[in-house]
This record gives structure tokens, C-alpha cells and sequence, in this order.
């Protein structure tokens, strides 16, 4: 604090330990008074190498690390790594198997969406739409234990479909029942609020071209008008319908209102794959079957679309029982880059709103 | 006239797999290409993956076009440098600041290559296959 | 306490002055331990009350119902390290907490309890309980410009910047009903409402004071200066132990006094809504009941501020932060017009 007062400059780090940075980001911002003149986002608090981990270890060691990646979305990162595999060995999946695991991919979007929807809004001040989201979080999240044990980082997903068959498909029913009214109720406390309104609206825009440039994906690219789903490519989600949750105006409102209007598409997808799987008899499989895996030469190239954005894995093998390289594409890495572009010229309490919009998670980030 | 048909009439020196196009020298151009030609626009750079074979690094680009819903890998075989996108692709800066901590890998271009995982002061380049954890500050490294 | 003055000033071989001071000595520690017992209760109040508003059970494992919960948070801020630091201006870092909590308990003797118990009855208590209520605020602008740290200096300026705008109407709002009652004091004022409360000639008045005194209290959706979500803790970013404490307890018991000024202006003060006292009509004329007249009357003021903290705490409950920006937007574009709105048109009814 030594120096001239008026001087016009101050930098203020938004340390790695700050109780709205959802994980160990470090923002460098530079202040005048209470605009930010330039955001430098330092990450890598969080890195756990993951990527080299991959090169010394066999498919089925390195299987319950991808959950890891994204503790939030971990079906997600467990899909995508089984499916490469599934795809560079020819293993045909069967198809209940692939219906438990769309059910279980948009429980996850829910539970991610819902924890983000509640710690955005404690981002912002209002103390009680946290306790009621995480309520019906916690009924999934329950769930999820009861399925495969675990409440976070599942290890569920195996090559060639899922470890068992012990979904308790009636809870799935209340829990999804039960969401889609409470997002009504959410709605009803936030949507209209104007205190909300005036703390997101026209507040962060990115512009169409920026959030293809900047190679932004998920809800923050459909949120600035860009059609890019690639639940559309998936062939699992071939014979499901839904609808893509598009707004157009690029703020931190619009994010918010794609996020809960998914919400009620996974609600409606969750439903038909529970009516196809109500009609069939789930086999039951033990626990411990996994493929022989010849792992041939190739390039493997597996998508699926996470809660937080466009995930890729990348796989390469070059025929031995390791990979010889996995690389990780995620959302919220690019989420982290924009945030230099976007954050100029705002105000400090802006920093928070458009932060939290972008639903950046660090250990996506580092990896 | 599918997307790698027009490439090899635009530029005849790549080699084209059945999975990604190959260039030698002409990165940059073909970015440049896909990215403003109005038929493809090739808009999105999802990523920039670096492995390391022994002898060279092989970088990926793939795109995808959000016009055409169609997704391309571009790569190209290199020793330890190359030419930066981020003229063109906004969203490479994190990339190859990554793959130069990672890797080693030097972007021609770039000003502001930092690293971004390890410490600003780590020596070597942990992804390659010949690293080897020297560094004295780890407790259990002797 | 106007009769213990009495009988003290009778005493031939007591000096008159001792005679005051004894007097005041004792009133005050009355107010004193009314004071710690009330933001003892309140503390613990407003966690349950939030509990409940998200359908969680607050604190209920010390005591019965967790009524000893404050006092355990209380020896354990006693008990923390007091963090000394290096850079921070040592007079102004240790004497910013003591004095914002000292100005507090000023403002609760200017509140008149009952009709017998009003400590510092002057009658220009209105002007003397802003001027003290203005207290507070440089002193956390000095806890957070000593703290050397940019947080706390940030929460700082923001809590000046949202004095300058809440100042003017919380004054004119305040002007409007010394123009309905045409005294300062706040005895005179309650009397005034024997027949009518204030509330229903000045409903305009009531929501900017209202709104005006969450922005005061540095309340949600008021309180950016020490929004936790931005700045951390905002001016009282660096202090830890006891000196955090003050600073909190300061901060329940202003939310105690400004709601009884509420109730004292607008809503009748300590007297009963229903005209007559409950113990007058049960005890009928006896000497006991003209005691515990007092008695329900400061009753009479306690219910109907646990009322006005009710809706304080509910709206912490609902609603999320403003921004500065839109603070200042709101109090300079609309508050402060209303407000002076309202009291052009009390003065026209009046006159």
C-alpha cells in the first residue's frame, strides 16, 4: 500500500484460495479503483498428470483414473475412455447397456447443472437456492451409491458395456419425477428475480464469432447461438428424442436459462430410457467379466458432450497392452482462456457473475 | 467434391489418410484455408495434440465446422518447432503453452509461450519419452 | 428511573452528582447486559431462522435447541490467535473494532424502554441516534484503510460509497416524520402514537426507511461491503479472534437498535396495539401491576422488533447481492426522489 495515493493501478490477485473459484484458479487482475483493466488466468495448482499416468499403466488400471478427470461428471470421462477402447478393439456393446448408460449420463448433466446452479447463485448472494438444489442432488447423488458405491467417482462403465445390472429403476422414477417440478420451484425464485436479472443480463456477452474463436463449447457456446450439440453425432442417443436448449444473446442470462431448460431435456430423456428399459429383461452379467482386448495399431478419436462442454479423448496405441498416448480435451479449459478476453473492462462484482457462468471446473482445467 | 479432395487441389503436397491430412510445411495455410473459405469454414479448433514419437513429434489440429457438421484432423511432423496458429485460432494460445511445458515443442510466433502446468522453474519436459525426474526439489527423488 | 433519581436526590449526605451517576450507572448496566443477552439470542436466532428457511435444523447440538451456541463461538474467538501484522497501522487496527462496537451501545440508551426507563432522554434524540449511527461506518472504513490489504481496503471504499447515497433519504425519510409529530424526541414520538401509528399516515416513509436501514446495517441485499463471495471478508478481512468478534457483535446489535428505532417511529413503540395493557386488565389496580405495566411494555417493543428482524432475516434468506453500481443506481435514480416525494406531500397534508 506504499506509494501515491491516486496511483491508477492495482493488482489484485484472485488467489488460488478463494472461496468463488470453485478450485485453485489464479486470476491476476489488474484494477483501477473497481474495473478490471486486464484478467491473466494462471492455472496448473491442480495437475495431476493424468496424460503421462496413461503411458504406464494397462486399460483396465487406467479405467477408474478417468473418472478423476472431472469429479462432477465422471460418467461422462468413464464413457468416453470405454467407448475409444470399444471402438479401437471392435467390441460391440450391448444395447441395455447402452440405454443404462444414457440414463446415467443425464443424471450426471442434472446433478453437475444442479450444483453449479446452486453455487452460482451463493457466488452471487443469495444463500438459499444452494440448500434447495443440493437437496435433490443429494437424492441422485444417493442414488449413484447405491448403484456402483461410490458418490462421486463411479468406475461403473466397463469395455463392453456396465459392470452389472442392479438399477433400482423405480428410484430413478421418483428421483426425475420429483426434479422436474423442483426446477419449476427454482425457476419461480430465480428467473424473475431483479436483482438476479440485473446482476446477469447483458453482463459478459461473447459474441458468436469470439465463442467460436476462443473454441468454446457445451451450454456457453449454445448460449451465443451456436447450434453445436454432439449428442446429434452420438449414435446412442440415435434413437432418443430431444431438444437442443438454444438462447441467443451470449450473457450470463442466457447460460443460466440453457442450463435449467437442460435439465428438463435430460428429465424427458431419462424418462424414455426408462420405458425402454421397464420392457426388457436386464440380463445379469458378473461383476468381474471384462473383454480380452487386442489393442491393434491406431488413432482413436472419442466424443461425448460433457455438462461442461465438448470432451474428446484421444487415443493412441501402438499394439501394446498400455496406451501410448491419452490426451484430454475439455470444456473448461477453453472456458479458463476466455475469461482474459472477457473480463476486460468490467467491474470487480461482474468478475464473479461471468466467472461462475462459465461453470469452469479446475480439475478439468489441469487434468 | 468432398472436403479432402478440395484440400489436395488446393494444396497437392499433402498426403492424406483415411483419419487426418498430412502437410509438411503448409500449416498455417491450410488453417488459414479451411478457416475462411465460406463453403467449409472450419470454425472451432478443438484441440492441439502433441505425441511423442522418438524420432519426430506429431502434432494434430482436428477442426470442426459448426456450417457443415463435419469434423477434420490436420497434422504435421515436427522436430521441436513450428509455426503458431493463434493468428488464426484464438483458442491455440492455451494449447501451445501447454505442449511447450509438455513437450518442448517451440511455437514460432508466439510471444507469450509460458508454462502452464509445472512451475514457472521446472527444467525438462514431462510428456516426452525420455524424461527422466531429476529434479532435486521432489523428497523421494534421492 | 426517574424514581430511584428521586429517592438518590433525597439522601441529604449524597452530592447530587454522585446521585446522577449511580442512577446512570445502574441504567446502563442494565442496558449493557440487555444488550449481550439480546445479540447472544439474536445471533443464534437469525442461524436457526436461516436454517429453517433452507429446510435445514440450524444449530441444535450445544444446549437445547442450540441455545448455548453463541456463547461456545464466543470462548472460541477467545481463545483464537490474535494475528498481529507487520504492515497494518497498529493504533487504528486495534482501536477500529472497539470503537465501532462502543458507538453501538450508545445508540441502545437512546431508545426509550418504557415510559419510565429512557437513559439519555434528550429531546433531540433522533439527531443525537444518527449521529451516533454514523459512528460505525468510519470506523470500518478505518478497519479496512489499516489492514494494508487490498481486499479490505476494496470493502472499504465500497462501504463509502454506499454511505453517500443511503445518508440522504434514511435523513429525509426521518424529516417526514419529525414533521408529523413536529418533536425530536423519541419519547414525545412514541406518546404521539397512542391513537395511531405513524405507519398508516406514512407509508412511503416506513419502505424508504426501511430499505434505506438495510443498506445501513450493510444487510443483504445491501452488503457489498463485505460481500464474501468477491472480496473475502470485506473490511474485516484480516482481523481474527476477539476483534473479529466485535466487529460481529457490533454488527447484530446495530441490527437490534435500528430495528427498535423502526418500531419506535413507525410502529408505536412499547406501546400495546390493543390500547390497553394486558396487566392492567388481568391484575386490575393493584400496586404490582403499575410495575408490571413497565415490564410488558418493554415486552410490547421486544415482540413487535422480532418482528421486524424476522422480515430482515427473511429477506437475507431470498434474495441475492446488488451490485455498487446498481446500489448507487437505485438509491440516487429512485430512492432519494420518493423520499423527497414524500415529504413534500406530508408537508402539504400537515399544512
Amino acid at each position: 500500500m506504499k506509494g501515491y495515493l491516486g496511483m491508477d493501478k492495482m493488482c489484485l490477485n484472485l488467489g488460488p484460495q478463494h472461496p468463488s473459484t470453485h478450485g485453485v484458479l489464479r486470476l491476476i487482475l489488474e484494477l483501477d479503483g473497481e474495473k478490471v483493466l486486464s484478467a491473466e488466468p494462471d492455472v496448473g495448482y491442480l495437475h495431476r498428470g493424468l496424460e503421462k499416468m496413461a503411458e504406464s499403466k494397462n486399460y483396465i488400471q487406467y479405467l477408474p483414473m478417468v473418472d478423476r478427470v472431472d469429479y462432477l461428471s465422471g460418467f461422462f470421462y468413464s464413457y468416453a475412455f470405454c467407448n475409444a477402447v470399444e471402438i479401437l478393439n471392435h467390441i460391440q456393446v450391448p444395447e441395455y447397456a447402452n440405454y443404462i448408460r444414457v440414463m446415467l449420463l443425464e443424471l450426471n448433466r442434472i446433478a453437475s447443472h444442479l450444483l453449479w446452479l446452486g453455487t452460482y447463485l451463493l457466488d452471487l448472494g443469495a444463500i438459499s437456492p444452494m440448500f434447495y438444489t443440493f437437496r435433490e442432488r443429494e437424492d441422485i447423488v444417493t442414488y449413484f451409491e447405491k448403484v456402483t458405491g461410490q458418490r462421486l467417482m463411479y468406475n461403473y462403465f466397463t469395455f463392453g458395456g456396465v459392470r452389472h445390472t442392479d438399477i433400482y429403476l423405480n428410484e430413478v422414477k421418483n428421483i426425475v419425477e420429483k426434479i422436474y417440478f423442483k426446477v419449476d420451484e427454482y425457476e419461480s425464485l430465480i428467473t424473475d428475480n431483479p436483482i438476479f436479472i440485473s446482476r446477469t443480463k447483458d453482463i459478459g456477452v461473447i459474441s458468436k464469432k469470439k465463442a467460436l474463436d476462443w473454441g468454446l463449447t457445451g451450454p456457453n457456446l449454445r448460449a451465443s447461438g451456436i447450434l453445436q450439440d454432439y449428442r446429434m453425432n452420438t449414435p446412442m442417443y440415435d434413437d432418443i428424442e430431444y431438444d437442443i436448449v438454444m438462447s441467443s444473446e451470449g450473457d450470463c442470462y442466457s447460460r443460466y436459462i440453457v442450463r435449467i431448460y437442460e435439465i428438463r431435456e435430460s428429465v424427458s430423456i431419462i424418462n424414455q430410457c426408462l420405458e425402454y428399459l421397464t420392457t426388457i429383461e436386464l440380463p445379469n452379467i458378473e461383476c468381474s467379466r471384462v473383454p480380452i482386448l487386442n489393442n491393434p495399431v491406431g488413432e482413436i478419436y472419442s466424443f461425448v458432450e460433457a455438462p461442461r462442454g465438448l470432451t474428446m479423448c484421444y487415443l493412441n496405441s501402438v499394439g501394446e497392452d498400455t496406451p501410448y498416448r491419452v490426451k484430454w480435451r475439455t470444456g473448461s479449459f477453453y472456458s479458463t482462456q476466455i475469461l482474459k478476453e472477457v473480463l476486460k473492462g468490467v467491474n470487480l462484482s461482474d468478475v464473479m457473475a461471468i466467472y461462475g457462468s462459465l461453470d469452469v471446473v479446475l480439475p478439468e482445467v489441469d487434468r | 467434391m468432398n472436403i479432402q479432395e478440395m484440400i489436395k487441389n488446393k494444396f497437392p503436397n499433402v498426403i492424406i489418410f483415411s483419419e487426418k491430412i498430412e502437410t509438411n510445411n503448409q500449416l498455417v495455410e491450410i488453417l488459414d484455408y479451411l478457416k475462411h473459405t465460406p463453403e467449409l469454414s472450419f470454425d472451432i479448433l478443438l484441440s492441439i495434440i502433441a505425441i511423442d514419437y522418438s524420432e519426430y513429434i506429431e502434432l494434430i489440429y482436428p477442426l470442426v465446422s459448426t456450417y457443415l457438421n463435419e469434423r477434420i484432423n490436420i497434422s504435421i511432423k515436427i522436430n521441436s518447432e513450428v509455426h503458431s496458429v493463434i493468428g488464426i485460432y484464438s483458442s491455440a494460445y492455451f494449447d501451445e503453452c501447454e505442449i511447450y511445458d509438455l513437450f518442448g515443442v517451440n511455437f514460432i510466433g508466439n510471444n507469450n509461450l509460458k508454462r502452464l502446468f509445472m512451475p514457472s522453474t521446472w527444467i525438462g519436459h514431462p510428456l516426452r519419452k525420455n524424461y527422466e525426474l531429476k529434479d532435486e526439489r521432489l523428497s523421494w527423488n534421492g | 428511573m426517574n424514581y430511584l433519581l428521586c429517592t438518590l436526590m433525597e439522601i441529604p449526605w449524597l452530592p447530587k452528582i454522585l446521585a446522577v451517576i449511580i442512577t446512570s450507572g445502574i441504567a446502563f448496566c442494565i442496558i449493557i447486559s440487555l444488550l449481550v443477552l439480546t445479540v447472544i439470542a439474536l445471533v443464534l436466532i437469525e442461524r436457526k431462522l436461516l436454517g429453517f428457511f433452507t429446510q435445514r435444523k440450524g444449530p441444535n447440538r450445544v444446549g437445547l435447541w442450540g441455545v448455548l451456541q453463541t456463547t461456545a463461538d464466543a470462548i472460541k474467538l477467545l481463545c483464537k490467535e490474535n494475528i498481529e501484522l507487520k504492515h497494518a497501522d497498529k493504533i487504528l487496527f486495534t482501536l477500529a473494532p472497539i470503537m465501532a462496537f462502543a458507538s453501538v451501545i450508545v445508540l441502545w440508551c437512546l431508545i426509550p424502554y418504557n415510559s419510565e426507563f429512557h437513559l439519555i432522554n434528550s429531546s433531540v434524540g433522533i439527531l443525537l441516534y444518527f449521529f451516533f449511527a454514523s459512528f460505525p461506518m468510519i470506523f470500518h472504513f478505518l478497519a479496512g484503510y489499516s489492514s494494508n490489504n487490498k481486499y479490505s481496503i476494496l470493502g472499504a471504499y465500497r462501504g463509502l460509497a454506499l454511505t453517500a447515497s443511503y445518508s440522504v433519504s434514511i435523513i429525509f425519510s426521518v424529516l417526514s416524520i419529525i414533521l408529523i409529530t413536529g418533536t425530536m424526541d423519541l419519547d414525545k414520538i412514541v406518546l404521539y402514537q397512542s391513537h395511531k401509528w405513524i405507519i398508516f399516515s406514512n407509508v412511503l416513509g416506513f419502505i424508504v426507511f426501511f430499505i434505506t436501514s438495510l443498506a445501513k446495517l450493510n444487510r443483504c441485499p445491501f452488503d457489498l461491503s463485505e460481500a464474501e463471495s468477491e472480496i473475502i471478508c470485506g473490511y474485516h478481512t484480516e482481523y481474527s479472534g476477539m476483534r473479529f468478534a466485535m466487529f460481529f457483535l457490533g454488527e447484530y446489535a446495530e441490527l437490534f437498535v435500528m430495528s427498535m428505532l423502526i418500531v419506535v417511529l413507525f410502529f408505536g413503540g412499547y406501546l400495546s396495539p390493543f390500547g390497553g395493557y394486558i396487566s392492567n386488565t388481568f391484575m386490575g389496580n393493584c400496586p404490582i401491576s403499575s410495575y408490571l405495566i413497565y415490564f410488558e411494555q418493554t415486552i410490547w417493543l421486544f415482540i413487535k422488533t422480532l418482528i421486524v428482524i424476522f422480515s430482515i432475516i427473511w429477506i437475507r434468506a431470498t434474495l441475492p447481492r446488488l451490485t455498487q453500481f446498481s446500489t448507487l443506481n437505485l438509491f440516487w435514480k429512485y430512492i432519494i426522489p420518493v423520499s423527497m416525494i414524500n415529504l413534500i406531500i406530508i408537508f402539504l397534508v400537515r399544512f
